[in-house]
């Protein structure tokens, strides 16, 4: 073992001890090296002497200065509100969703209700068919659109040209 | 009544529960703080704005961590924050360390192995202060403090890798430093 890998494994050692071949290995190499084994008792007591160290209290009545704070300053949202509000806002979502679905199927057009327009769109019905259909309804208009419409349809030589 | 109870309770925004959390922790949050601004009026106030950092962010809290971990992430963030603003270093003044381990001494021998002691220690401290903020902090963290290797791990929100690294180049050094120091003031730490 090297020496800077030992010294690595002793600073290891004093958060996680070292187990089974490392920890051997460690010993081997500290038994042999005086240099690591320096090391080795300084970088313990280092960490004993920071054990040692000794802070002063925080200045008296913390509690009471800090609650006339805590008055002072601008209330955050309390965990209760968000949790009040979200559990509101759960029911209010579903009521909501439930409400458009139940519109959805109130104003949605039946079969019964759609127009013939509507059902020849909806059906994809041969041509044929949608002509015939439209030739056989009841109002007059659309007779006279469709007679029109055949007349257009003559063969060019058939029609007269005025002269001036 | 257990620690999570009181958070819960504090949670739900019983101020008593609060107090009794701040009562808990005042004292670590104000040495952390301490061991960077070295001032006890200064810490304390920064002590104070992590508690009150603390009860805006309860809300945040999820009770499956433990709330002295994430009190002292909130503190770390606090103060580096701090640090960042004022970005000036602040001397070490010797007599706002505190009392050193030796309190009470009998006899002359005693006393002056006491006031050795004493030295060594505030020597310690005075090279802690140079370190770069990241080693100071988990020196601090860790074996000032006594906050287990996991906690450290959590509170910096780093691998446990990292940890150890961190902690041996940060006693690394220390060592050095220290060695440095005494070697120029001729005495022995």
């Amino acid at each position: 073992m090297k020496c800077r890998t030992a010294e690595r494994w002793i600073s290891r050692d004093l958060d996680r001890p070292l187990e089974g071949a490392v920890r051997a290995a460690l010993e081997a190499h500290l038994a042999a090296c005086p240099k690591c084994r320096a090391t080795a008792s300084d970088v313990q007591s280092l960490r004993a002497r920071l054990g040692e160290v000794r802070y002063p209290e925080p200045l008296p009545y913390f509690w009471t200065r800090l609650e006339a704070r805590l008055a002072a300053a601008p209330a955050a949202p309390s965990q209760a509100f968000w949790l009040r509000w979200s559990l509101r806002a759960i029911p209010a979502s579903l009521a909501l969703i439930a409400g458009f679905l139940g519109a959805m199927m109130v104003f949605v057009p039946t079969n019964g209700e759609t127009t013939t327009s509507q059902a020849l769109l909806f059906g994809e019905e041969n041509p044929i068919v949608e002509t015939r259909t439209i030739l056989d309804d009841d109002k007059p208009g659309n007779r006279d659109i469709a007679v029109l419409f055949a007349a257009d349809e003559r063969p060019a030589g058939s029609i007269r040209i005025p002269r001036p | 009544m257990d620690e999570r109870t009181i958070v819960d309770q504090a949670r739900r925004g019983r101020r008593e529960a609060f107090e009794e959390l701040v009562k808990m922790y005042n004292q670590k949050v104000f040495h952390l703080a301490f061991s960077f601004v070295r001032d006890r009026a200064a810490a304390d106030d920064l002590a104070q704005e992590v508690f009150i950092k603390a009860y805006q962010a309860l809300a945040k809290f999820r009770a499956d961590s433990e709330f002295g971990t994430w009190l002292y992430r909130v503190a770390v963030n606090h103060i580096k924050d701090h640090l960042r603003k004022t970005a000036r270093r602040k001397e070490v003044s010797l007599d706002e360390l505190g009392e050193g381990p030796i309190a009470v001494a009998d006899s002359a021998e005693e006393r002056e192995r006491a006031r050795e002691e004493e030295e060594r220690l505030r020597l310690v401290l005075r090279v802690l202060e140079t370190l770069p903020p990241k080693y100071r902090l988990i020196l601090t963290m860790r074996d000032v403090q006594g906050l287990s290797y996991d906690e450290v791990a959590k509170v910096l929100g780093v691998a446990p890798g990292t940890v150890d690294s961190r902690l041996h180049r940060a006693r690394k050094m220390l060592r050095k430093k220290l060695a440095s120091l005494v070697h120029r003031e001729g005495g022995r730490a």
